[in-house]
């Protein structure tokens, strides 16, 4: 049986009945994006790894709860999200965006709640330790906050639809477009900081 | 800064700029907007380009036996063969009972068959059909006649035959009186009442 040319649904369907092959594949299918995803947010490579295999663990040991009327990988990428964002909230890290509260409309509202505030834990010549995320693009990604980062990557990289980010990271649709806009601006003003490109 | 050129009050939605930067198709009108507005065109640039570059992104591996070191961790349910034997395991007497029973059912058979070649298949099949109908013909004669013989029919047809309109009233309003006693009694044994049996039977729906 080859197992790489199954859908997603049918390798689930066959690890909840004790198919350990069809789980390898699905964790063979899945641990680049949702490594990706976590190492790009936490910035660390064993972190992120532990992390992964966390999420891995998590979702096929709760396979029972899962709804097949959803996309298995946004219920997996929905743990990957929940569970490094508990992670980095614990570890009370490391940026708030220099644009203010999310569900801030006005730009005086905009103006009042942002600021910029570096982890104590981590410094400024720590973000480049690793090899892999030293580019100015990579860069920039580190210095959006978290939930913004999460949308730009799911949206950009992983081609997740906004209706399936909103469902990732149980928000509104709403707030996803909005995260994405001002991922997207923030991204822009940064790369064309360091390459000099004309600004709006 | 604005635009000399960008004559356009009405731009387009974010959700359209990005669905064209990445490689959907303009409508005509979107078109038609897209020739005289600068803004917008450059907007659609910008995403494109942010699209391509972070869509060029390293894939990010994690280092190598990861699936090992996950699959290491996992429970997955036993398959349905170990979950088979687990069951036998648990209810080994039951389970003895059945294989006997099973070993004694085939090897009668096949005695069967060796004793008596010219039996085949088909030819059992047909005799245990024509035994058993044979059978429930039998037992369907025989409850006719014990009801005949015990002047039930006879009854009845002296009663039909003394029926008159005023006695099958009676007879009818004597049954339902019954019938309501009965049900009552058996409401106040099951502790069941009009209002329980109305939230059941919502409950269920």
């Amino acid at each position: 049986m080859d197992y790489s040319e199954k859908t997603d649904q049918d390798l689930v369907r066959l690890s909840r009945r004790g198919d350990e092959r069809a789980a390898r594949e699905l964790v063979h299918r899945f641990e680049r994006p949702v490594f990706s995803l976590i190492y790009r947010m936490v910035r660390d490579r064993e972190l992120a790894e532990d992390l992964s295999q966390d999420v891995f663990v998590r979702t096929f040991n709760n396979l029972d709860r899962y709804d097949r009327s959803y996309k298995f990988s946004s219920w997996l990428f929905k743990i990957a999200y929940n569970l490094t964002v508990d992670h980095l909230r614990r570890r009370e890290l490391p940026t708030i965006s220099v644009h203010g509260a999310p569900d801030a409309i006005t730009p005086d509202r905009q103006e009042a709640t942002s600021l910029t505030l570096e982890s104590e834990e981590e410094a400024p010549d720590d973000r480049l330790v690793a090899k892999e995320l030293a580019g100015e693009l990579e860069e920039a990604i580190a210095e959006l906050r978290e939930d913004y980062r999460t949308a730009i990557l799911l949206r950009h990289v992983e081609g997740r639809s906004y209706e399936e980010i909103a469902e990732i990271m149980e928000i509104p649709l709403g707030t996803v477009k909005t995260y994405i806009f001002r991922a997207r601006r923030e991204l822009r003003e940064a790369l064309s900081a360091t390459y000099g490109e004309p600004d709006d | 800064m604005s635009d000399p050129t960008d004559i356009n009050t009405a731009h387009l939605a974010p959700e359209t700029r990005e669905r064209i930067a990445m490689g959907g198709e303009p409508g005509p009108g979107e078109v038609r907007h897209l020739t005289s507005c600068t803004r917008c065109r450059r907007e659609i640039a910008e995403i494109g380009s942010l699209q391509v570059r972070l869509a060029a992104l390293t894939p990010l591996a994690p280092s190598a036996g990861f699936a090992d070191r996950v699959m290491a961790r996992i429970r997955l349910p036993a398959p349905a063969w170990v979950r088979a034997l687990d069951a036998i395991r648990a209810h080994r007497l039951q389970a003895s009972a059945v294989a006997v029973t099973l070993i004694a059912a085939v090897t009668g058979m096949l005695g069967w068959l060796t004793a008596y070649p010219q039996l085949t298949p088909g030819t059992m099949v047909r005799l245990i059909w024509e035994r058993s109908t044979g059978l429930l013909w039998q037992g369907v004669i025989s409850v006719g006649r014990v009801l005949y013989e015990s002047g039930l029919f006879a009854f009845l047809e002296a009663f039909r035959a003394d029926l008159t309109p005023w006695s099958a009233f009676g007879a009818l309003a004597t049954l339902a009186l019954v019938g309501t006693v009965s049900l009552l009694m058996l409401m106040r044994l099951m502790d069941l009442s009009p209002t329980t049996i109305r939230t059941g039977v919502g409950n269920i729906g």
